[in-house]
Formats: C-alpha cells, sequence, structure tokens
C-alpha cells in the first residue's frame, strides 16, 4: 500500500499575518507581552478608524511599514493563548499539548479553537495576497493611494519573505531527517509553468 | 534498484503534497512521518490500491503471453 497525503492548512510563517488571524478571531486572544504586536495592532487600529485625520493615518501607516521590518526578524511566539487556552508552536502549527497525529488527546472544544485560528492564518494569507483586495481601509487622497500601495508591497514582502525562510527550514529538515533513514534526495524549484512557486523533492532508497 | 520512493511537494505557501510509490505495506505512511520529523503532523492519508492492482496486473500479463505462447506450440 502506497500512500498519497495532502497537508490540509497553509503553515503558519509570518507575524504579521498571525498578528491579522489573532485579531480577526475576536478580543480573546493574548499573544503576550509582545511589545512590537501591540504597537502593531496599536497602529492598524489608527489607520482603519474612519475618525483619524489624514496626518495621524499618514504617521500610522509609516508606523506599521517601519515595525513590519522590525518583526521581519522576530520569531512567531513560542505560546499564545486563545480562551484562555494555551497553544504552543510547533510544526509551522499553533497546538494543544497532547497533540498527535492522531488527536486523540485532544478535546473537541481545543480542537475547534485550532481549526478555527488555522483557517483565521489562511483567510488573512488570502487577504493580504489578493492585489484586487484593500485591506487598510478607505483611500481618501492620491498621497494616501501611494503611500497604502507602498504598505501593502511591504505586507507582502514580508510574508512572502517568511515562507522563503520557511521553505528552507523545510529543505534542511527533510535532507536531515531523510539522510538519518538511509534516503537520498533530489530537490527541484519551479518558476515557471503549472507547478510555479512549488518545489518537489524526490527521496529515494536503494538497495 | 529502487527500494522506497516518496514524492514531496512544497507548495507556494509551504505546505505539503505527498505521495509514495513502490512502496509496500503500512511502513509508506511512518517513512513519510520520519522524513517530515518536526514539519508536518500527518492525520489523514489516502491509501492507494494500485500498487497491489499493479503486481497483480502484471502476473496476469505474463501468465497470459505464456498460455499464448503455448498454444502455438
Amino acid at each position: 500500500m502506497s500512500y498519497t497525503w495532502r497537508q490540509v492548512s497553509a503553515p503558519m510563517t509570518s507575524l504579521l499575518v498571525l498578528e491579522r488571524a489573532l485579531y480577526s478571531l475576536g478580543g480573546f486572544i493574548s499573544i503576550g507581552s509582545n511589545p512590537i504586536l501591540k504597537k502593531l495592532r496599536e497602529a492598524q487600529n489608527n489607520l482603519s478608524n474612519p475618525q483619524t485625520t489624514a496626518k495621524d493615518r499618514k504617521k500610522a501607516c509609516e508606523k506599521i511599514i517601519q515595525l513590519i521590518r522590525q518583526i521581519e526578524s522576530v520569531p512567531l511566539p513560542r505560546e499564545i493563548k486563545v480562551g484562555g487556552l494555551r497553544l504552543r508552536y510547533e510544526n509551522f502549527r499553533y497546538v494543544m499539548d497532547g497533540y498527535s497525529s492522531t488527536s486523540s488527546g485532544v478535546p473537541g472544544r481545543e480542537k475547534m479553537l485550532m481549526l478555527e485560528l488555522n483557517k483565521a492564518y489562511e483567510k488573512e494569507c488570502k487577504k493580504l495576497m489578493d492585489t484586487e483586495n484593500q485591506i487598510i481601509g478607505e483611500i481618501k487622497t492620491i498621497e494616501e493611494k501611494e503611500l497604502f500601495d507602498r504598505l501593502m508591497v511591504e505586507m507582502r514582502k514580508s510574508h512572502t519573505q517568511s515562507i522563503k525562510l520557511a521553505k528552507e527550514k523545510i529543505f534542511q529538515t527533510i535532507n536531515e531527517n531523510a539522510e538519518k533513514e538511509g534516503y537520498s534526495v533530489k530537490r527541484s524549484k519551479f518558476k515557471k509553468g503549472k507547478n510555479a512557486g512549488r518545489e518537489q523533492y524526490i527521496i529515494v532508497k536503494r538497495s | 534498484m529502487v527500494e522506497e520512493l516518496h514524492e514531496v511537494w512544497v507548495n507556494a505557501d509551504a505546505s505539503f503534497d505527498c505521495e509514495s510509490h513502490s512502496i509496500k505495506g503500512e511502513k509508506c505512511i511512518d517513512e513519510l512521518r520520519k522524513i517530515l520529523a518536526g514539519l508536518a503532523i500527518i492525520e489523514d492519508f489516502n491509501p492507494k490500491p494500485e500498487f497491489q492492482d499493479n503486481r497483480d496486473g502484471k502476473r496476469k500479463t505474463k501468465s497470459s503471453k505464456k498460455q499464448h505462447r503455448g498454444r502455438k506450440k
């Protein structure tokens, strides 16, 4: 018996997207005392508040760009609290203690929270990468449009960079694991065609 | 001779699509778990029955050819 297996949800790699996902789930999330994330949320709230003046919106926008650059070197928190439950970062996901491939150790409510967070993260990824979508509020002037465009470019760049770093970790880990198990690995990157942006690993053990 | 072959695709968003070839028995998914240790938790997977089927198919083909030759003689 051979297998096919598809990972259901995208891995969590970006602190920026995670912050947006957690915020979208509501006010019952605690991401600890991470000062950058708090400042980022304040600035995003200022930007999306319709009562903020044009001058303050510009300031908020520039603040977010500055924070995004700082976030790039910050890893995702090892633990977060969702609805009073502690989730830890493992295998590019936030999971409960006792979570395994069979998931038998995780009660229904906790598993639902994990799934909700995964869904929210994916939704925020799509929103961020959708060039038709405006996620940072109403644009009032041409100057604002230019600034917002710059902000969107920075946000997308930050997200793409986090995926690039994750892929490098994947490459290293697969190589190490495969070598340990006696496999040889061939990696191919695709830039064009139907597999553009994907990487293929052929992992072989010969007798 | 290839004993075991795993084809692992890393998608644009860094999620995985995996498939094994030429591996017999339950150990194929355990082997994938070892290869992706520290990267992903493998939950539901789809077993591919065709490995066994192909083997049966090849046997049948060989068998029918032998019979055909036998008739000619």
